[in-house]
């Protein structure tokens, strides 16, 4: 029986490139907030990246490397995480002012310098929940329209439910 | 003036497909037409003649910023909107397999249980 | 400054609330324990109730809030996430949280009959997310961000029973769905373009300022721009030319789903971004004023004609309630012809009570119709009307919910569809609109007969072979249909003989809608600290 997936060449070449692609990926999200890229690039690139697996060797293989339950767990604490920063958003100020939801609690995290990663207080936080929740969200939906594809259409002859 | 009528115009094509067509998967691509037009559109409007990308360049003051670029805002509203037809591209497809899952055909003349 | 108990800071809490709540369901969903689903979704929507009821009586004049004091960084524009709060925003955002407690309790056992409760809440809270969203929504983006996310999960909602005519009317939904939300996108950026500004307050400011420099007319972009949302939310709000999907969606659906669909969705979604926008944003004008009451009275026509012919109880309520949306648009149309031709502020104020008031009414007692017909099916497997009867006996509690919403649809003193069609009527006919309140006097008695006949259809005469061995539903079904009976009837009581109670909910809301475009010009913008 013919193994799944595409042949040994893509198989190869995905294999090395979807490290690559990943590394990609995360380069822009760690400077997503200054520059050009985000979460929602990095979610994109990432769910390529694994998209690129699920071509290459089948959705089996793919969703052996990548389990379902991972992904959902993994879109369910970005989302709680984007929560979780609006809602420390309520801890007051350091100067004494009022919280409010998803006020940029900054001034508790080190500031880091203007040119590092952590500048820009609680926004690369959100950046990087956000990254999360997309790659995880188009990645399950690749695979959820894949599991479409093996299953055949009801027989016709049968009687079709009311 | 131009483009603004070009959009308009892919825009009617979309709706046209949405509207006139009787397979469920040209309908499907009228609609992700129509909102490619509305994203366009939306970028077309943000746009200036001449004025560079929406981000803020080294030792570029904002009020430089603010004269050169072009509009950030209307970039940024195409980014979500794009995210939301990307949901609706997904809930319609997964729609349409399972609507052919049931009768067996894409025809909507054909898919006609609901009357009245 | 009491931080703690300002109620304006916790305004996101009603997006981020039930969002947060949705996406921990489907975490405890894998733990198999429906009990703790049913325990978090109960008790995170009367928590919502709660704040909403606590934000109606605390009152307070029009507010913008810019989320975490994020907004108005620059000078130049107002970028940030905007929560626009006032009357109007008050009353809606009470109705709907109100409807989805008693949904949710409703829902607990209704679902059983489904596989993956957890999804189901999932879908809920997200669509009560992107309904609080749209109600609370200061700028038109997020509008229609929540508008897409109300829809989306409706949509998915209708298709929940994973039936072939569930899917057939689910897409037929998406599609006419999408297009409404395309056109209000279009609607967007055409008012982007000519104002530069998304936030309502700033928009409705530049767009006043267009229009006293056109000589008080309204520029034709803006008028184009109009025309887009009026298409875009009249096709949310089913209107009759556009209400083709509403009798295929809204009985397809689960039944506490159909519930919130009519009840709520298309009034949140629908009606409240018509109100809000043509009132707030455009100001009145006697071209919109003909469109919504032509809208409106077509809306109660052909809804309750077509609703005779229907034997399916779920169907004929969906007509029934494109009818009845009719009565609201009209009584807005109206309330907008008297401030358009500059008449007398108490019969546009009448007017606007009465729209307002029936909203309420119908948000209440449709969705009570639709969980009776729900509880019907649930024990007789059926909602042909043909082959039930002889309920009443049967099912003692869902019978009488069933009688007394009924009883208020169609009019009948002293229920609450009475008082509020009563003022929509009179106002009409101060309105110099005699024909329109001749015309909503018919209707109302064309209802009234529509549910006499399901009344006699459902409710009376001799069992048949499926209902001989019905028997009343659980508590947990019963108890949130008899509580939201009591609403109905608390409500509309309340609503026209006690003045405190109406001063308290329906005035600020009905003050909101006739000051006009001064809501949101007067606002202030402010700045984030």
């Amino acid at each position: 029986m013919k193994a799944p997936g595409m042949s040994l060449m893509v198989k190869t070449v995905s294999r090395l490139a979807t490290a690559f692609v990943l590394v990609f990926g995360f380069y822009v999200l760690v400077s997503s907030h200054k520059m050009p890229g985000g979460g929602f690039a990095f979610g994109v690139i990432a769910a390529l990246a694994m998209m690129l697996v699920l071509l290459a060797f089948g959705r089996n293989v793919a969703v052996t490397f990548i389990p379902r339950t991972a992904v959902a767990v993994a879109a369910v604490v970005a989302v709680i995480g984007l929560l979780a920063v609006g809602f420390l958003g309520y801890l007051p100020a350091m100067d004494g002012s009022g919280g409010a939801f998803l006020r940029n609690f900054g001034d508790y995290l080190p500031s880091g310098s203007p040119d590092g990663m952590l500048a820009g207080g609680t926004v690369w936080i959100m950046d990087f929940c956000i990254g999360v929740l997309l790659g995880a969200y188009i990645f399950a939906m690749l695979t959820a329209l894949s599991m479409f594809h093996s299953r055949r259409r009801q027989d016709p002859t049968e009687p079709r439910e009311e | 003036m131009i483009p603004y009528i070009l959009c308009l115009a892919l825009l009617a094509v979309g709706i046209y497909a949405m509207i006139a067509k009787k397979n469920v998967i040209k309908i499907i691509l009228g609609l992700m037409i129509a909102e490619y037009a509305v994203n366009l559109l939306l970028v077309t409007v943000g746009y200036r003649n001449g004025g560079h990308v929406p981000i803020l360049m080294a030792g570029e003051t904002s009020e430089q910023f603010v004269r050169g670029s072009v509009d950030p805002l209307a970039q940024a509203v195409v980014l979500v909107s794009m995210i939301t037809s990307l949901s609706v591209l997904l809930v319609s497809v997964a729609l349409a397999v399972r609507i052919y899952q049931k009768y067996g055909t894409f025809d909507i003349t054909e898919i006609r249980k609901l009357k009245g | 400054m009491s931080v703690a108990f300002d109620l304006t800071n916790l305004l996101p809490l009603f997006v981020a609330g039930p969002m947060g709540v949705a996406f921990i369901v489907s975490l405890v969903a894998r733990l198999r324990r429906d009990r703790v689903l049913d325990v978090i979704a109960v008790v995170s929507a009367l928590g919502l109730f709660t704040l909403a009821v606590m934000l109606v009586i605390s009152g307070g004049a029009a507010s913008l809030l810019w989320v975490g004091g994020w907004g108005n960084l620059s000078a130049r524009g107002l970028l940030g996430i905007a929560l626009h709060c006032d009357g109007l925003t008050r009353l809606v955002l009470a109705v709907v949280n109100l409807v989805a407690f008693f949904v949710a309790i409703f829902a607990t056992d209704y679902i059983k009959r489904y596989t993956s409760p957890g999804l189901f809440y999932s879908l809920f809270f997200l669509m009560i997310a992107g309904m609080n969203g749209v109600v609370l929504a200061g700028d038109l983006f997020n509008l229609y961000v929540f508008l897409e996310l109300a829809s989306l999960c409706s949509y998915s909602l209708v298709a929940f029973g994973t039936r072939a005519r569930q899917f057939e009317a689910a897409f037929k939904y998406l599609v006419l769905g999408s297009l409404s939300t395309l056109l209000v996108l279009t609607g967007i950026v055409l008012l982007y373009s000519f104002t530069g500004t998304l936030n309502l307050a700033q928009m409705t400011r530049e767009l006043s300022a267009a229009s006293a420099a056109h000589g008080g007319k309204l520029p034709a972009a803006a008028f184009l721009a109009l025309g887009f949302f009026l298409a875009g939310f009249g096709l949310k709000s089913a209107m009759v030319p556009f209400h083709a999907w509403l009798p295929d969606a809204h009985p397809a659906a689960p039944a506490p789903v159909s519930a919130m669909l009519s009840g709520v969705l298309i009034k949140a979604v629908g009606a409240y971004a018509i109100i809000r926008i043509v009132f707030n944003v455009f100001g009145a004008s006697p071209a919109v004023a003909t469109i919504l009451m032509v809208l409106g009275s077509l809306s109660m026509v052909v809804g309750v004609l077509c609703a005779f012919g229907q034997k399916d109880l779920k169907r004929l309520l969906a007509y029934s309630s494109i009818s009845q949306m009719g009565y609201v648009i009209l009584a807005f149309g109206i309330g907008c012809d008297v401030l358009a031709r500059k008449g007398p502020q108490a019969v546009a104020e009448l007017a606007v009570f009465g729209g307002l008031f029936h909203l309420v009414n119908h948000a209440t007692f449709k969705s009570l119709l639709f969980l009776t017909a729900g509880s019907i099916e649930h024990a007789t497997g059926t909602r042909n009307l043909d082959e039930l009867g002889g309920l009443s006996g049967r099912m003692p509690v869902t019978s009488w919910c069933c009688r007394i919403a009924s009883l208020s649809i169609s009019g009948v003193p002293p229920f609450s569809g009475f008082w509020s069609k009563l003022i929509i009527i009179i106002a009409a006919i101060q309105a110099g609109h005699w024909g329109l309140g001749v015309l909503a006097v018919a209707v109302s008695l064309l209802t009234l007969a529509l549910f006499v006949k399901v009344q006699r259809a459902a409710l009376g005469g001799a069992t048949t072979e499926k209902t001989a061995d019905a028997h009343e539903s659980s508590p947990a079904m019963a108890m949130p249909m008899a509580a939201l009976a009591a609403v109905v009837v608390a409500v509309g009581l309340l609503g026209f003989l006690c003045p405190p109670f109406r001063h308290a909910v329906f005035d600020p809301a009905r003050d909101v809608v006739v000051r006009g475009v001064s809501v949101l010009s007067d606002v202030e913008i402010g700045s984030p600290k």
